[in-house]
């Protein structure tokens, strides 16, 4: 039943993200300057969703752990970010799924612009997605750490935020 | 599990039907003169910041794959060597 649920509210979430980014990117195919405007923005939006999903997500971690190790005095905060928890992840995932898309759209859009940087960032974005969804989706153990441990290695999502600013700073240029 | 991913790989592959023919829209009329597309393209091509085949490229290209190997590889030795200290110790 609840697998049934969860399938549901996927299928639902997919078609409401193919109906929010699908249409935009058609109706402006043919206005040559508006359309690339378009394309532009979406890149914008898959930055702001970036940083919108992940910094109050890694913050709320942090809190999270901090209070667990300091002790008894702190482990009231740690419970009340317990509470939280799950909604703050549905947020990061529904944010981070819609930066995905969209930065990909952007990426797909202005393939003949492509470069190294593009091309590493979406290698990355890529990875970072796949660890995401085995993390969510998979039952078995192993590929659970896996996913655990690839999805927060802090390496990756450095060389994430260096290609994102790269990328930005050469667009610009 | 299986519905799930067969519905991911329909929404990719339907979201390539529609975005793939549009980047191939972008073409104007005036384009269709002759070579004009082309001599557009190539000085586009030079406008680019890091293109791909360039030392800097090729760097900051093998870098990226050549880190993500290494934090896969990583991430494989520690699950490997944690599950073989659990079976030494039990």
């Amino acid at each position: 039943m609840t697998i049934k649920k969860t399938n549901l509210r996927f299928i639902v979430f997919l078609t409401l993200l193919s109906l929010l980014v699908i249409p935009t990117t058609l109706a402006y195919a043919d206005d040559d300057d508006d359309a690339e405007d378009i394309v532009e923005n979406l890149g914008w939006v898959a930055v702001g969703a970036g940083i919108a999903a992940n910094i109050p997500f890694i913050a709320m971690n942090k809190i999270r752990r901090y209070a667990i190790k300091t002790g008894s005095s702190t482990m009231q905060v740690a419970k009340q970010i317990r509470t939280v928890y799950k909604p703050v992840l549905n947020f990061h995932i529904m944010l981070n799924s819609i930066g995905y898309f969209a930065g990909m759209t952007h990426g797909l859009l202005l393939s003949r612009h492509l470069d190294s940087v593009s091309l590493s960032l979406a290698i990355v974005m890529s990875v970072m997605m796949v660890s995401g969804l085995l993390l969510k989706y998979t039952s078995s153990r192993n590929s659970k750490i896996f996913g655990k441990l690839l999805h927060g290695q802090f390496g990756l999502v450095i060389l994430l935020a260096s290609l994102v600013i790269l990328h930005i700073v050469i667009g610009d240029d | 599990m299986k519905s799930i991913s067969i519905v991911f790989i329909l929404f990719v592959a339907l979201s390539m039907v529609y975005i793939i023919p549009d980047v191939y829209a972008e073409d104007n009329d005036e384009d269709d003169r002759e070579g004009f597309g082309e001599m557009k393209r190539e000085r586009e091509h030079q406008d680019e910041g890091i293109p791909i085949g360039t030392d800097i490229g090729n760097v900051i290209l093998y870098g990226t794959i050549a880190a993500i190997g290494a934090s896969i590889a990583y991430t494989a030795f520690k699950i490997t060597s944690s599950k073989r200290k659990s079976s030494q110790k039990s």
